[in-house]
Protein backbone atom coordinates (compact mmCIF):
# COMPACT_ATOMS: atom_id res chain seq x y z
CA UNK A 1 0.00 0.00 0.00
CA UNK A 2 1.07 3.42 -0.71
CA UNK A 3 1.70 6.31 1.53
CA UNK A 4 -0.90 8.66 0.03
CA UNK A 5 -3.13 7.32 -3.17
CA UNK A 6 -5.18 9.49 -5.17
CA UNK A 7 -7.53 7.77 -7.75
CA UNK A 8 -10.30 9.05 -10.51
CA UNK A 9 -10.31 12.48 -8.51
CA UNK A 10 -12.48 15.28 -10.42
CA UNK A 11 -12.53 18.65 -8.96
CA UNK A 12 -14.42 21.29 -10.23
CA UNK A 13 -15.07 25.08 -9.40
CA UNK A 14 -18.45 25.46 -10.59
CA UNK A 15 -18.25 25.25 -14.29
CA UNK A 16 -14.41 24.77 -14.38
CA UNK A 17 -13.52 20.80 -14.42
CA UNK A 18 -9.92 21.72 -12.80
CA UNK A 19 -9.36 17.76 -12.75
CA UNK A 20 -10.29 15.37 -14.64
CA UNK A 21 -9.65 11.95 -13.04
CA UNK A 22 -6.34 12.11 -12.01
CA UNK A 23 -4.66 8.89 -10.30
CA UNK A 24 -1.42 9.51 -8.60
CA UNK A 25 -0.16 6.42 -6.05
CA UNK A 26 3.02 8.17 -3.47
CA UNK A 27 5.33 5.17 -2.04
CA UNK A 28 6.51 6.30 1.38
CA UNK A 29 10.12 7.86 1.52
CA UNK A 30 9.88 9.35 -2.04
CA UNK A 31 10.43 12.50 -3.96
CA UNK A 32 6.90 12.81 -6.24
CA UNK A 33 6.76 15.61 -8.65
CA UNK A 34 3.79 16.97 -10.32
CA UNK A 35 4.34 19.24 -13.40
CA UNK A 36 2.38 20.57 -16.10
CA UNK A 37 1.09 23.97 -17.23
CA UNK A 38 -0.50 27.22 -15.81
CA UNK A 39 -3.59 25.87 -14.59
CA UNK A 40 -2.96 22.64 -15.65
CA UNK A 41 -4.28 21.41 -12.49
CA UNK A 42 -1.24 21.11 -9.62
CA UNK A 43 -2.66 23.24 -7.31
CA UNK A 44 -6.22 22.20 -7.17
CA UNK A 45 -4.74 18.93 -6.49
CA UNK A 46 -1.95 19.74 -4.16
CA UNK A 47 -4.97 21.64 -2.03
CA UNK A 48 -7.35 18.64 -2.57
CA UNK A 49 -4.79 16.62 -0.51
CA UNK A 50 -4.43 19.33 1.90
CA UNK A 51 -8.09 19.10 2.70
CA UNK A 52 -8.75 22.88 1.40
CA UNK A 53 -10.75 21.83 -1.81
CA UNK A 54 -13.64 18.98 -1.71
CA UNK A 55 -13.81 16.98 -4.74
CA UNK A 56 -16.57 15.86 -6.94
CA UNK A 57 -16.06 11.95 -6.87
CA UNK A 58 -13.40 9.97 -6.46
CA UNK A 59 -10.96 9.47 -3.65
CA UNK A 60 -7.77 9.91 -1.74
CA UNK A 61 -6.39 8.14 0.94
CA UNK A 62 -3.11 8.44 3.39
CA UNK A 63 -2.06 5.72 5.09
CA UNK A 64 -5.51 3.83 4.17
CA UNK A 65 -7.44 6.13 5.43
CA UNK A 66 -9.52 8.47 3.26
CA UNK A 67 -9.51 12.24 3.55
CA UNK A 68 -12.58 13.11 2.16
CA UNK A 69 -14.28 14.10 5.18
CA UNK A 70 -11.13 15.09 7.39
CA UNK A 71 -11.34 19.00 7.88
CA UNK A 72 -7.75 21.27 7.08
CA UNK A 73 -6.75 20.95 10.66
CA UNK A 74 -7.31 16.76 10.93
CA UNK A 75 -5.47 16.36 7.66
CA UNK A 76 -2.17 18.19 9.22
CA UNK A 77 -3.16 16.02 12.34
CA UNK A 78 -2.80 13.24 10.43
CA UNK A 79 0.44 13.96 9.43
CA UNK A 80 0.37 15.80 6.33
CA UNK A 81 2.04 19.10 6.08
CA UNK A 82 1.75 22.06 3.55
CA UNK A 83 4.17 24.56 1.80
CA UNK A 84 1.30 26.44 -0.11
CA UNK A 85 1.47 28.17 -3.43
CA UNK A 86 2.81 32.11 -2.82
CA UNK A 87 4.38 30.48 0.78
CA UNK A 88 1.80 32.51 3.10
CA UNK A 89 3.66 33.11 5.53
CA UNK A 90 2.23 35.34 8.13
CA UNK A 91 3.76 38.61 7.46
CA UNK A 92 2.75 40.42 10.34
CA UNK A 93 4.10 37.84 12.89
CA UNK A 94 7.42 37.50 13.85
CA UNK A 95 9.68 34.26 12.34
CA UNK A 96 9.33 33.09 15.67
CA UNK A 97 5.49 33.83 16.47
CA UNK A 98 5.43 31.85 12.92
CA UNK A 99 7.17 28.78 14.44
CA UNK A 100 5.77 29.17 17.16
CA UNK A 101 2.10 28.83 16.40
CA UNK A 102 3.00 25.99 13.53
CA UNK A 103 4.28 23.83 17.52
CA UNK A 104 1.01 24.42 18.67
CA UNK A 105 0.16 21.35 17.03
CA UNK A 106 2.50 19.44 19.51
CA UNK A 107 0.96 18.62 22.36
CA UNK A 108 4.18 18.42 24.35
CA UNK A 109 5.15 21.90 24.94
CA UNK A 110 9.39 20.92 25.49
CA UNK A 111 9.25 18.85 22.06
CA UNK A 112 7.76 22.40 19.94
CA UNK A 113 10.98 24.17 21.68
CA UNK A 114 13.10 21.28 20.59
CA UNK A 115 11.75 21.29 17.09
CA UNK A 116 12.33 25.07 17.02
CA UNK A 117 15.71 24.61 17.79
CA UNK A 118 16.07 21.97 15.28
CA UNK A 119 14.76 24.42 12.62
CA UNK A 120 17.53 27.02 13.57
CA UNK A 121 19.76 24.76 12.94
CA UNK A 122 18.10 23.44 9.68
CA UNK A 123 18.13 26.88 8.46
CA UNK A 124 20.79 29.43 10.87
CA UNK A 125 18.99 32.15 8.51
CA UNK A 126 15.65 31.93 10.46
CA UNK A 127 17.38 32.19 13.81
CA UNK A 128 19.35 35.00 13.08
CA UNK A 129 15.78 36.50 12.02
CA UNK A 130 13.83 35.15 14.61
CA UNK A 131 12.87 38.52 16.74
CA UNK A 132 11.76 40.34 12.71
CA UNK A 133 8.70 40.78 11.26
CA UNK A 134 8.21 37.89 8.67
CA UNK A 135 6.87 40.65 5.82
CA UNK A 136 10.39 41.76 5.77
CA UNK A 137 12.06 38.79 4.96
CA UNK A 138 13.18 38.48 1.33
CA UNK A 139 11.34 35.81 -0.78
CA UNK A 140 13.93 32.47 0.07
CA UNK A 141 13.96 33.49 3.84
CA UNK A 142 10.00 33.10 3.30
CA UNK A 143 10.38 29.67 1.35
CA UNK A 144 12.53 28.55 4.24
CA UNK A 145 10.26 29.78 6.64
CA UNK A 146 7.08 28.49 5.12
CA UNK A 147 9.35 24.87 5.18
CA UNK A 148 10.23 24.97 8.48
CA UNK A 149 6.65 26.10 9.58
CA UNK A 150 5.43 23.02 8.13
CA UNK A 151 8.07 20.56 9.70
CA UNK A 152 6.47 21.80 13.16
CA UNK A 153 3.90 19.04 12.54
CA UNK A 154 6.56 16.67 12.24
CA UNK A 155 4.77 15.34 9.06
CA UNK A 156 5.41 11.95 7.30
CA UNK A 157 4.06 13.58 4.07
CA UNK A 158 5.21 17.38 2.64
CA UNK A 159 2.90 19.15 0.39
CA UNK A 160 5.27 21.86 -1.76
CA UNK A 161 3.66 23.80 -4.03
CA UNK A 162 6.14 25.67 -6.56
CA UNK A 163 8.68 25.93 -3.28
CA UNK A 164 11.50 27.30 -5.61
CA UNK A 165 8.92 30.21 -7.71
CA UNK A 166 10.82 33.52 -8.31
CA UNK A 167 14.08 32.74 -5.93
CA UNK A 168 17.48 33.62 -7.06
CA UNK A 169 19.47 30.74 -8.30
CA UNK A 170 21.42 30.43 -5.59
CA UNK A 171 17.89 29.96 -3.08
CA UNK A 172 16.77 27.58 -5.91
CA UNK A 173 19.88 25.25 -5.58
CA UNK A 174 19.19 25.61 -1.54
CA UNK A 175 15.28 24.70 -2.10
CA UNK A 176 16.23 21.76 -3.69
CA UNK A 177 18.99 20.18 -1.66
CA UNK A 178 16.05 20.80 1.53
CA UNK A 179 14.54 18.52 -0.93
CA UNK A 180 16.49 15.85 -0.91
CA UNK A 181 17.67 15.78 3.05
CA UNK A 182 14.17 15.91 3.88
CA UNK A 183 13.40 12.71 1.78
CA UNK A 184 16.86 11.30 3.30
CA UNK A 185 15.23 11.77 6.54
CA UNK A 186 11.85 9.32 5.51
CA UNK A 187 10.05 12.96 4.75
CA UNK A 188 7.69 11.91 1.49
CA UNK A 189 6.93 15.17 -1.02
CA UNK A 190 4.65 15.55 -3.12
CA UNK A 191 6.47 18.30 -5.73
CA UNK A 192 4.73 20.69 -7.55
CA UNK A 193 7.26 22.32 -9.71
CA UNK A 194 7.78 24.98 -12.44
CA UNK A 195 11.21 24.26 -12.79
CA UNK A 196 11.24 20.76 -14.81
CA UNK A 197 14.67 19.91 -15.30
CA UNK A 198 15.29 20.27 -11.61
CA UNK A 199 12.22 18.35 -10.50
CA UNK A 200 12.96 15.50 -12.66
CA UNK A 201 16.64 15.50 -11.23
CA UNK A 202 15.30 14.55 -7.67
CA UNK A 203 11.83 13.12 -8.04
CA UNK A 204 11.50 9.36 -8.34
CA UNK A 205 8.33 9.34 -9.72
CA UNK A 206 6.60 12.21 -11.97
CA UNK A 207 2.94 13.52 -12.59
CA UNK A 208 2.31 15.08 -15.83
CA UNK A 209 -1.25 16.97 -16.00
CA UNK A 210 -2.69 18.92 -18.70
CA UNK A 211 -5.90 20.53 -18.27
CA UNK A 212 -6.92 18.11 -15.47
CA UNK A 213 -5.88 15.08 -17.37
CA UNK A 214 -2.85 12.78 -16.94
CA UNK A 215 -0.81 13.38 -19.81
CA UNK A 216 2.22 10.86 -18.39
CA UNK A 217 2.73 9.33 -14.89
CA UNK A 218 6.01 7.05 -14.38
CA UNK A 219 9.69 7.11 -12.85
CA UNK A 220 11.25 10.55 -14.76
CA UNK A 221 13.73 7.76 -16.82
CA UNK A 222 10.34 6.65 -18.22
CA UNK A 223 8.55 9.95 -19.66
CA UNK A 224 9.62 9.89 -23.15
CA UNK A 225 11.98 12.40 -24.57
CA UNK A 226 8.53 13.90 -26.76
CA UNK A 227 6.56 13.75 -22.83
CA UNK A 228 9.94 15.57 -21.73
CA UNK A 229 9.70 18.26 -23.89
CA UNK A 230 6.44 19.06 -24.14
CA UNK A 231 5.98 19.14 -20.34
CA UNK A 232 9.00 21.96 -20.40
CA UNK A 233 7.51 23.60 -23.75
CA UNK A 234 4.06 23.35 -21.35
CA UNK A 235 5.18 24.89 -18.09
CA UNK A 236 8.54 27.60 -19.74
CA UNK B 1 -6.81 74.84 31.90
CA UNK B 2 -9.27 73.33 34.88
CA UNK B 3 -11.86 73.03 32.56
CA UNK B 4 -9.50 71.81 29.72
CA UNK B 5 -8.02 69.57 31.94
CA UNK B 6 -11.33 67.98 32.40
CA UNK B 7 -12.71 67.80 29.65
CA UNK B 8 -9.81 66.05 27.84
CA UNK B 9 -9.69 63.27 30.97
CA UNK B 10 -12.76 62.72 30.38
CA UNK B 11 -12.32 62.74 25.81
CA UNK B 12 -10.02 59.69 27.10
CA UNK B 13 -12.39 58.29 29.33
CA UNK B 14 -15.17 57.87 26.85
CA UNK B 15 -12.68 57.41 23.92
CA UNK B 16 -11.58 54.47 26.20
CA UNK B 17 -15.14 52.87 26.29
CA UNK B 18 -15.57 53.63 22.46
CA UNK B 19 -11.83 51.88 21.83
CA UNK B 20 -12.85 48.92 23.88
CA UNK B 21 -15.91 48.25 21.81
CA UNK B 22 -14.47 49.38 18.59
CA UNK B 23 -11.49 46.49 19.52
CA UNK B 24 -14.29 43.62 19.74
CA UNK B 25 -15.44 44.55 16.85
CA UNK B 26 -12.36 44.93 15.29
CA UNK B 27 -11.00 41.30 16.64
CA UNK B 28 -14.14 39.32 15.38
CA UNK B 29 -14.42 41.37 11.73
CA UNK B 30 -10.66 40.86 11.16
CA UNK B 31 -11.37 36.84 11.81
CA UNK B 32 -14.73 35.71 10.63
CA UNK B 33 -15.58 39.15 8.22
CA UNK B 34 -18.89 39.32 10.18
CA UNK B 35 -19.72 43.26 11.50
CA UNK B 36 -21.05 42.29 14.29
CA UNK B 37 -24.02 44.60 15.07
CA UNK B 38 -25.44 42.60 18.05
CA UNK B 39 -21.80 43.66 19.76
CA UNK B 40 -24.02 46.52 21.55
CA UNK B 41 -26.40 43.81 23.37
CA UNK B 42 -23.58 42.18 24.37
CA UNK B 43 -22.38 45.33 26.50
CA UNK B 44 -25.94 45.45 27.70
CA UNK B 45 -26.09 41.78 29.02
CA UNK B 46 -22.69 43.12 30.90
CA UNK B 47 -24.78 46.22 32.14
CA UNK B 48 -27.38 43.82 33.05
CA UNK B 49 -25.04 41.75 34.89
CA UNK B 50 -23.44 44.50 37.11
CA UNK B 51 -26.96 45.89 37.94
CA UNK B 52 -27.73 42.03 39.22
CA UNK B 53 -24.24 41.10 41.29
CA UNK B 54 -25.40 44.57 42.89
CA UNK B 55 -28.93 44.17 43.70
CA UNK B 56 -27.71 41.14 44.99
CA UNK B 57 -25.39 42.48 46.96
CA UNK B 58 -22.21 41.17 45.76
CA UNK B 59 -20.15 44.69 46.13
CA UNK B 60 -17.82 46.09 43.06
CA UNK B 61 -15.49 43.45 42.88
CA UNK B 62 -18.37 40.73 42.44
CA UNK B 63 -20.26 43.13 40.08
CA UNK B 64 -17.02 43.38 37.99
CA UNK B 65 -16.60 39.85 37.60
CA UNK B 66 -20.21 39.02 36.78
CA UNK B 67 -20.39 41.78 34.17
CA UNK B 68 -17.12 40.76 32.54
CA UNK B 69 -18.72 36.96 32.86
CA UNK B 70 -22.06 37.75 31.73
CA UNK B 71 -20.91 39.71 28.60
CA UNK B 72 -18.22 36.77 27.44
CA UNK B 73 -21.29 34.09 27.99
CA UNK B 74 -23.22 36.38 25.82
CA UNK B 75 -20.79 36.40 23.02
CA UNK B 76 -19.92 32.85 22.99
CA UNK B 77 -23.34 32.17 22.63
CA UNK B 78 -24.27 34.78 20.56
CA UNK B 79 -21.54 32.88 17.82
CA UNK B 80 -22.50 29.67 18.39
CA UNK B 81 -26.21 29.69 18.05
CA UNK B 82 -26.38 32.60 15.51
CA UNK B 83 -23.49 32.87 13.47
CA UNK B 84 -21.64 29.15 13.34
CA UNK B 85 -25.08 28.10 11.39
CA UNK B 86 -24.44 30.83 9.22
CA UNK B 87 -20.82 29.71 8.32
CA UNK B 88 -19.56 30.81 4.78
CA UNK B 89 -22.34 33.03 4.44
CA UNK B 90 -21.36 36.63 2.25
CA UNK B 91 -20.62 39.34 4.54
CA UNK B 92 -24.09 40.84 3.83
CA UNK B 93 -25.95 37.69 4.66
CA UNK B 94 -24.15 38.23 8.13
CA UNK B 95 -24.51 41.58 9.08
CA UNK B 96 -28.45 40.92 8.64
CA UNK B 97 -28.34 38.04 10.96
CA UNK B 98 -26.27 40.02 13.73
CA UNK B 99 -29.12 42.80 12.82
CA UNK B 100 -31.68 40.31 13.49
CA UNK B 101 -29.84 38.94 16.89
CA UNK B 102 -29.51 42.31 18.17
CA UNK B 103 -33.66 43.26 17.52
CA UNK B 104 -34.26 39.96 18.98
CA UNK B 105 -31.85 40.88 21.94
CA UNK B 106 -33.61 44.61 22.39
CA UNK B 107 -36.82 42.54 22.69
CA UNK B 108 -35.72 40.33 25.09
CA UNK B 109 -34.52 43.03 27.65
CA UNK B 110 -37.23 45.07 27.01
CA UNK B 111 -40.55 42.33 27.51
CA UNK B 112 -37.97 40.04 30.05
CA UNK B 113 -36.34 42.97 32.12
CA UNK B 114 -37.61 46.19 31.70
CA UNK B 115 -37.86 48.74 28.60
CA UNK B 116 -37.03 51.72 31.88
CA UNK B 117 -33.66 52.02 32.76
CA UNK B 118 -32.42 49.63 36.07
CA UNK B 119 -31.23 52.01 38.20
CA UNK B 120 -27.79 50.55 39.55
CA UNK B 121 -26.57 52.56 43.40
CA UNK B 122 -22.82 53.40 43.15
CA UNK B 123 -21.26 53.20 46.24
CA UNK B 124 -21.24 57.77 46.71
CA UNK B 125 -17.35 58.01 47.05
CA UNK B 126 -17.33 57.01 43.59
CA UNK B 127 -19.41 59.66 41.93
CA UNK B 128 -17.21 62.69 43.47
CA UNK B 129 -14.46 64.48 42.24
CA UNK B 130 -10.57 64.18 43.34
CA UNK B 131 -7.59 66.15 42.62
CA UNK B 132 -4.91 64.44 40.65
CA UNK B 133 -1.62 66.58 40.09
CA UNK B 134 -3.30 69.66 41.43
CA UNK B 135 -6.08 69.47 38.96
CA UNK B 136 -10.08 68.15 40.02
CA UNK B 137 -10.81 65.62 37.94
CA UNK B 138 -13.82 63.33 38.16
CA UNK B 139 -13.21 59.88 40.01
CA UNK B 140 -14.77 56.96 38.24
CA UNK B 141 -13.48 59.18 34.71
CA UNK B 142 -10.01 58.95 36.21
CA UNK B 143 -10.88 54.83 37.30
CA UNK B 144 -12.41 54.59 33.93
CA UNK B 145 -9.00 55.45 32.02
CA UNK B 146 -6.95 53.34 34.48
CA UNK B 147 -8.89 50.29 33.61
CA UNK B 148 -9.47 51.46 30.25
CA UNK B 149 -5.18 51.29 30.05
CA UNK B 150 -4.96 47.80 31.99
CA UNK B 151 -7.06 46.52 29.42
CA UNK B 152 -5.81 47.45 26.38
CA UNK B 153 -2.19 46.45 27.95
CA UNK B 154 -3.60 43.20 28.82
CA UNK B 155 -4.81 42.56 25.09
CA UNK B 156 -1.46 43.44 24.05
CA UNK B 157 0.30 40.65 26.13
CA UNK B 158 -1.94 38.30 25.30
CA UNK B 159 -1.99 38.93 21.52
CA UNK B 160 2.26 38.83 21.23
CA UNK B 161 2.69 36.50 24.37
CA UNK B 162 -0.01 33.63 23.89
CA UNK B 163 -0.26 30.75 21.33
CA UNK B 164 -4.30 31.84 20.99
CA UNK B 165 -3.22 35.74 20.77
CA UNK B 166 -0.89 34.33 17.87
CA UNK B 167 -3.31 32.59 16.14
CA UNK B 168 -5.76 35.53 16.16
CA UNK B 169 -3.50 37.78 14.64
CA UNK B 170 -2.16 35.19 12.18
CA UNK B 171 -5.72 34.24 11.34
CA UNK B 172 -6.73 37.91 10.70
CA UNK B 173 -3.91 37.55 7.92
CA UNK B 174 -4.68 34.27 6.29
CA UNK B 175 -7.52 32.29 8.55
CA UNK B 176 -7.38 29.10 5.89
CA UNK B 177 -3.23 28.97 6.58
CA UNK B 178 -3.70 28.89 10.24
CA UNK B 179 -5.89 25.51 9.88
CA UNK B 180 -3.42 24.36 7.78
CA UNK B 181 -1.04 24.27 10.64
CA UNK B 182 -3.44 22.03 12.09
CA UNK B 183 -5.45 24.77 14.81
CA UNK B 184 -9.18 23.88 15.09
CA UNK B 185 -10.63 27.12 13.12
CA UNK B 186 -13.73 26.93 15.67
CA UNK B 187 -11.35 27.55 18.94
CA UNK B 188 -10.07 30.47 17.16
CA UNK B 189 -13.50 32.06 16.39
CA UNK B 190 -14.43 31.26 19.55
CA UNK B 191 -11.67 32.92 21.79
CA UNK B 192 -12.42 35.89 18.89
CA UNK B 193 -15.77 36.36 20.12
CA UNK B 194 -14.73 35.59 23.81
CA UNK B 195 -12.20 38.23 23.73
CA UNK B 196 -14.16 40.76 21.95
CA UNK B 197 -17.05 39.98 25.08
CA UNK B 198 -14.29 40.84 27.57
CA UNK B 199 -13.78 44.05 26.01
CA UNK B 200 -17.68 44.66 25.99
CA UNK B 201 -18.18 43.67 29.48
CA UNK B 202 -14.92 45.82 30.51
CA UNK B 203 -16.71 48.94 28.77
CA UNK B 204 -20.35 47.79 30.29
CA UNK B 205 -18.64 48.21 33.28
CA UNK B 206 -17.14 51.45 32.74
CA UNK B 207 -20.37 52.68 30.94
CA UNK B 208 -22.88 51.64 34.18
CA UNK B 209 -20.31 53.58 36.61
CA UNK B 210 -20.62 56.25 34.46
CA UNK B 211 -24.58 56.42 34.21
CA UNK B 212 -25.65 54.64 37.31
CA UNK B 213 -28.11 52.69 35.34
CA UNK B 214 -28.74 50.17 32.24
CA UNK B 215 -31.57 50.11 29.83
CA UNK B 216 -32.03 47.54 26.79
CA UNK B 217 -30.60 50.32 24.42
CA UNK B 218 -27.71 50.58 26.33
CA UNK B 219 -25.11 49.29 24.53
CA UNK B 220 -26.95 50.40 21.45
CA UNK B 221 -25.28 54.17 21.13
CA UNK B 222 -22.09 53.32 22.43
CA UNK B 223 -21.63 50.58 19.87
CA UNK B 224 -22.77 53.08 16.57
CA UNK B 225 -19.91 55.01 17.66
CA UNK B 226 -17.06 52.37 18.24
CA UNK B 227 -18.13 51.38 14.38
CA UNK B 228 -17.71 54.84 13.19
CA UNK B 229 -14.11 54.41 15.13
CA UNK B 230 -13.38 51.26 13.67
CA UNK B 231 -14.29 52.58 9.92
CA UNK B 232 -12.22 55.51 10.71
CA UNK B 233 -8.79 53.24 12.16
CA UNK B 234 -9.26 51.10 9.33
CA UNK B 235 -12.04 48.14 9.25
CA UNK B 236 -10.23 45.14 11.27
CA UNK B 237 -7.28 46.98 12.42
CA UNK B 238 -6.32 46.86 16.15
CA UNK B 239 -4.61 49.57 16.35
CA UNK B 240 -6.94 51.26 14.26
CA UNK B 241 -9.66 50.56 16.27
CA UNK B 242 -8.32 51.85 19.26
CA UNK B 243 -7.12 55.23 17.74
CA UNK B 244 -10.51 55.97 15.99
CA UNK B 245 -11.98 55.13 19.26
CA UNK B 246 -9.97 57.89 20.98
CA UNK B 247 -10.73 60.53 18.16
CA UNK B 248 -14.47 59.75 18.21
CA UNK B 249 -14.34 60.38 22.22
CA UNK B 250 -12.29 63.67 21.79
CA UNK B 251 -14.58 64.87 19.16
CA UNK B 252 -17.26 63.77 20.86
CA UNK B 253 -16.40 65.70 24.40
CA UNK B 254 -14.72 68.62 23.07
CA UNK B 255 -17.26 69.87 20.26
CA UNK B 256 -19.56 69.25 23.65
CA UNK B 257 -17.97 71.17 25.54
CA UNK B 258 -16.50 73.99 23.56
CA UNK B 259 -18.88 74.63 21.11
CA UNK B 260 -21.68 77.53 21.27
CA UNK B 261 -24.78 75.59 22.76
CA UNK B 262 -26.90 76.36 19.45
CA UNK B 263 -24.34 73.48 17.79
CA UNK B 264 -25.18 71.38 20.17
CA UNK B 265 -28.16 69.27 18.42
CA UNK B 266 -25.48 68.90 15.38
CA UNK B 267 -22.75 67.38 17.73
CA UNK B 268 -23.21 64.24 16.06
CA UNK B 269 -23.18 65.31 12.54
CA UNK B 270 -19.70 67.39 13.60
CA UNK B 271 -18.40 63.96 14.35
CA UNK B 272 -19.29 62.00 11.54
CA UNK B 273 -18.44 64.96 9.42
CA UNK B 274 -14.90 65.11 11.19
CA UNK B 275 -14.90 61.11 10.50
CA UNK B 276 -16.03 61.90 6.68
CA UNK B 277 -13.17 64.19 6.15
CA UNK B 278 -9.82 62.03 7.45
CA UNK B 279 -11.76 59.63 5.29
CA UNK B 280 -11.87 61.28 2.47
CA UNK B 281 -7.89 61.66 3.18
CA UNK B 282 -7.25 58.22 3.67
CA UNK B 283 -10.33 55.81 2.73
CA UNK B 284 -9.07 52.21 4.05
CA UNK B 285 -8.70 53.87 7.55
CA UNK B 286 -6.01 55.46 9.91
CA UNK B 287 -3.88 52.23 10.17
CA UNK B 288 -5.55 49.75 7.77
CA UNK B 289 -4.92 46.26 8.31
CA UNK B 290 -2.85 43.12 7.06
CA UNK B 291 -4.85 41.06 5.13
CA UNK B 292 -4.38 38.48 2.47
CA UNK B 293 -7.53 37.69 0.21
CA UNK B 294 -8.32 34.27 -0.56
CA UNK B 295 -11.24 32.13 -2.10
N1 LIG C 1 -10.86 29.32 -6.77
C1 LIG C 1 -11.06 29.02 -8.07
N2 LIG C 1 -12.22 29.32 -8.65
C2 LIG C 1 -12.45 29.04 -9.96
N3 LIG C 1 -11.56 28.44 -10.76
C3 LIG C 1 -10.37 28.12 -10.22
C4 LIG C 1 -10.06 28.39 -8.87
N4 LIG C 1 -8.81 27.97 -8.61
C5 LIG C 1 -8.37 27.45 -9.77
N5 LIG C 1 -9.29 27.54 -10.74
C6 LIG C 1 -9.17 27.05 -12.12
O1 LIG C 1 -8.84 25.68 -12.07
C7 LIG C 1 -7.87 25.36 -13.03
C8 LIG C 1 -6.64 24.75 -12.34
O2 LIG C 1 -6.03 25.76 -11.53
P1 LIG C 1 -4.75 25.46 -10.62
O3 LIG C 1 -4.53 26.65 -9.77
O4 LIG C 1 -4.92 24.16 -9.95
O5 LIG C 1 -3.61 25.35 -11.70
P2 LIG C 1 -2.04 25.22 -11.52
O6 LIG C 1 -1.64 24.06 -12.33
O7 LIG C 1 -1.67 25.23 -10.11
O8 LIG C 1 -1.52 26.56 -12.23
P3 LIG C 1 -0.24 27.49 -11.90
O9 LIG C 1 0.93 26.85 -12.56
O10 LIG C 1 -0.62 28.78 -12.56
O11 LIG C 1 -0.12 27.60 -10.43
C9 LIG C 1 -7.57 26.64 -13.77
O12 LIG C 1 -8.36 26.64 -14.94
C10 LIG C 1 -8.02 27.72 -12.84
O13 LIG C 1 -8.45 28.84 -13.56
MG1 LIG D 1 -0.55 26.49 -8.95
Amino acid sequence: MSLLEIEALHVRYGPVHALKGVDLSVDAGTISTVLGANGAGKTTLLMAVAGARRWASGDIRFEGQSLAKMAPEDIVQAGIGLCPEGRRVFTALTVAENLQLAGAIQRDAGRAKRLTDEMYGRFPILAERAGQRAGLLSGGEQQMLAVARALMATPRLLLMDEPSLGLAPQMVDTVFSVIKTLREEGITVLLVEQNVPRSLAIADHALVLATGSTAASGPPSSLEGGELVRAAYLTA
Amino acid sequence: MDIFIQQTVNAISLGGVYALLALGLAIVFSIVRLINFAHGEIMTVGGYGVFAAITFGMGIPGAIAIGIAFSIMAAVAMERVAFRPMQGASIVSLLITSFAVSEILKVLFQNGISARPKPIPMPLQLSGTWEVGGYTVGVIATISIVITFVALIGLTLFLRRTTTGIAMRAAAEDFAMVRHLGLRAGRVVAAAFALSGLLAGVAAIIWTANRGSVDPLMGFFPVLKAFIATVLGGLGSLSGAVAGGFIVGAIEVFSQAFLPDTLAPYRDAIVLTAVILILLVRPDGLIPPVKTDRS
